[in-house]
């Protein structure tokens, strides 16, 4: 669809190119905030779990760190995708920046997706940046746990091919592997449904921190949802009541536990490609849903 | 007029897909809980047990996590010798995550081994203690630490592992031949680890039936004529033993002076 400007331009109706620009300054806008010494926290928080507790079992050592790694990956993407959505419109607002930018032939729709692709991008890029440090550091003690077992297993004269071969599988088990790298995946399509909930959240909200509040709701409404659902089929609820909120919440809210692939892949469960494109195309049918809501109710707004 | 006309069809746009997303996320559901990405689901006892935090947490996408944190905290109490909080603890690490094999070995060797030397050897701890309570409580535990693995095997069935430890008790702790030599069998079977089908062997050594000396017999004359890395000190000792109780001739018997 494309229509033509006054100055013989093209003017598309939908322009990737507006998109990006305005992605990429959204990006600019919060990386300005020094959203990234988060980083030094997570450094600091993956040498705490790597190396201090060395009293623990080699598998106990390495799925702490993994744990912990996850947790702040899960933590610090869940306070991007909320916070860093929650406070674009209002501040764009705030410092007459959106007026200036709807004032140019760029349709409310592009400005709405543009924002949160910034934001996506920022979660994307943190988690890139916690997850190169994360592989380096577990690839690290995953070596030295190796070698010192292997240097146990000399010492006590019991280096059997067998008992070598038994030793480095169970550490390489615990240790890098490519299911560790879906897992990460798995947390940025997360945040990624709850960054366009709150997107869809600031159309309306009147305040940054109504859409804050209300999206860390929903992050707990949504891993709580499979729990209800998992009650309401098991029969643990039985008035109407309790069972007509289980359904109102699973038809409202999103479903959460669906992207949570973390534990499972900390215990050594394989990641087949198949579930991984699933949970990815809930993901984008999450994403297209709440941004069309959120471009309905955006496209009305009296700014 | 218009601006309620869209927040009607953004009503309508929720509610409708939230409905047609309800069969496709159910099969999503089920398709994680066949590869394991599910950890059932916990009863509402958890809550109290866990703590309200605690329970957020676990719920919220920090299962594995929480369960960490109660592997340190087990720690900690096995290092003040607390083994009822090391139980408590462990029932709920083990309940949060029942596919991570490790936890339930820990349990098991924390009960069945740990706590029972501790109320079994001289321990100026437990010197108040009687006599009879303490033979009670190294029996409770013993009973604890087998059934950690009994219920780990409900989870991880195939888990050779568990067998192996489930045999090493009745081996030690709980001396009964034929179970012992029932879980080295299994625990072979699922590894096909050599050193556990010598196992099966010597407590089949220690049975009574004479058609199980004959099986063990045969096991370990195989091992020991693999080589002489193969035999080692208990197949020589075990296989002298059963050439005598099977009256086995003199020429087939393993050379003497090993």
């Amino acid at each position: 669809m494309e229509a033509h400007a006054s100055t013989g331009n093209t003017y598309h109706a939908l322009s990737p190119a507006r998109i990006w620009v305005l992605a990429t300054s959204t990006l600019t806008q919060l990386v300005r905030m020094k959203v990234f010494y988060f980083l030094i926290i997570f450094i600091a928080l993956l040498f705490g779990a790597g190396f201090l507790f060395i009293s623990l079992s080699f598998e106990q050592e390495l799925k702490l760190l993994k744990d912990i790694a996850f947790g702040a990956m899960s933590l610090f993407s869940l306070i991007f995708a909320i916070v860093g959505t929650a406070i674009l419109i209002p501040k764009d607002v705030e410092d007459r920046t959106l007026y200036t930018i709807l004032s140019k032939p760029v349709p409310r729709r592009e400005y709405l997706a543009g924002k949160l692709l910034g934001v996506l991008l920022l979660v994307g890029i943190s988690l890139l940046a916690m997850d190169v440090i994360f592989t380096a550091i577990l690839y690290l003690r995953q070596n030295i746990i190796l070698t010192n077992q292997l240097g146990i297993l000399d010492a006590k004269e019991i280096a059997t091919p067998e008992n070598i071969e038994n030793v480095t599988a169970i550490i390489k088990n615990q240790g890098v592997r490519w299911e560790l790298q879906a897992a990460v995946f798995s947390i940025f399509l997360k945040a990624a449904v709850l960054a366009s909930i709150c997107m869809l959240l600031s159309t309306f909200a009147t305040s940054t921190m109504f859409t804050i509040i209300v999206g860390f709701a929903i992050f707990f409404i949504g891993h709580g949802q499979s729990l209800a659902r998992e009650y309401f089929l098991q029969g643990t609820f039985s008035s109407p009541v309790e069972k007509l909120i289980t359904v109102f919440l699973a038809i409202l809210f999103p479903d959460l536990q669906l992207f949570n692939l973390t534990d499972g892949v900390v215990s050594g469960e394989p990641v087949p490609i198949e579930l991984l494109l699933k949970i990815t195309a809930i993901a984008a049918l999450y994403l297209v849903i709440y941004n069309v809501v959120a471009i309905l109710i955006f496209s009305e707004k009296e700014l | 007029m218009k601006g309620h006309k869209s927040t009607l069809l953004a009503l309508a746009i929720i509610v409708t897909s939230g409905v047609l997303r309800l069969p496709l996320e159910a099969r999503l559901e089920k398709q994680l809980t066949e590869h394991h990405f599910r950890e059932g689901t916990p009863g509402l006892d958890m809550r109290e047990q866990l703590g309200q935090m605690g329970f957020v947490a676990a719920f919220g996408g920090f299962r594995s996590l929480v369960a960490s944190m109660l592997d340190m905290l087990a720690y900690i109490s096995f290092s003040n010798s607390e083994w009822g909080e090391v139980d408590r603890n462990y029932a709920l690490i083990c309940r949060l995550q029942p596919r991570m094999e490790k936890y339930w070995e820990l349990a098991s060797w924390h009960m069945a081994y740990n706590a029972v030397s501790y109320y079994k050897n001289s321990n100026p701890a437990t010197e108040q203690i009687r006599q009879a309570v303490k033979d009670s409580l190294v029996s409770d535990y013993i009973e604890r630490g087998k059934s950690y693995l009994q219920q780990g095997l409900v989870f991880l069935p195939e888990n050779a592992n568990f067998h192996r430890d489930l045999a090493h008790i009745f081996r030690d702790k709980d001396p009964n031949p034929p179970k012992a030599a029932e879980h080295y069998r299994k625990a072979f079977e699922l590894s096909q680890r050599a050193h556990l089908e010598r196992n099966y062997a010597y407590e089949l050594v220690k049975c009574s039936e004479p058609n199980r000396w004959r099986e063990a017999y045969e096991i370990l004359k195989r091992h020991y004529d693999l080589g002489d890395r193969h035999r080692s000190a208990s197949v020589i000792r075990d296989l002298k033993i059963l050439e005598k109780r099977l009256h086995i001739p003199v020429i087939l018997r393993i050379e003497e002076g090993q």
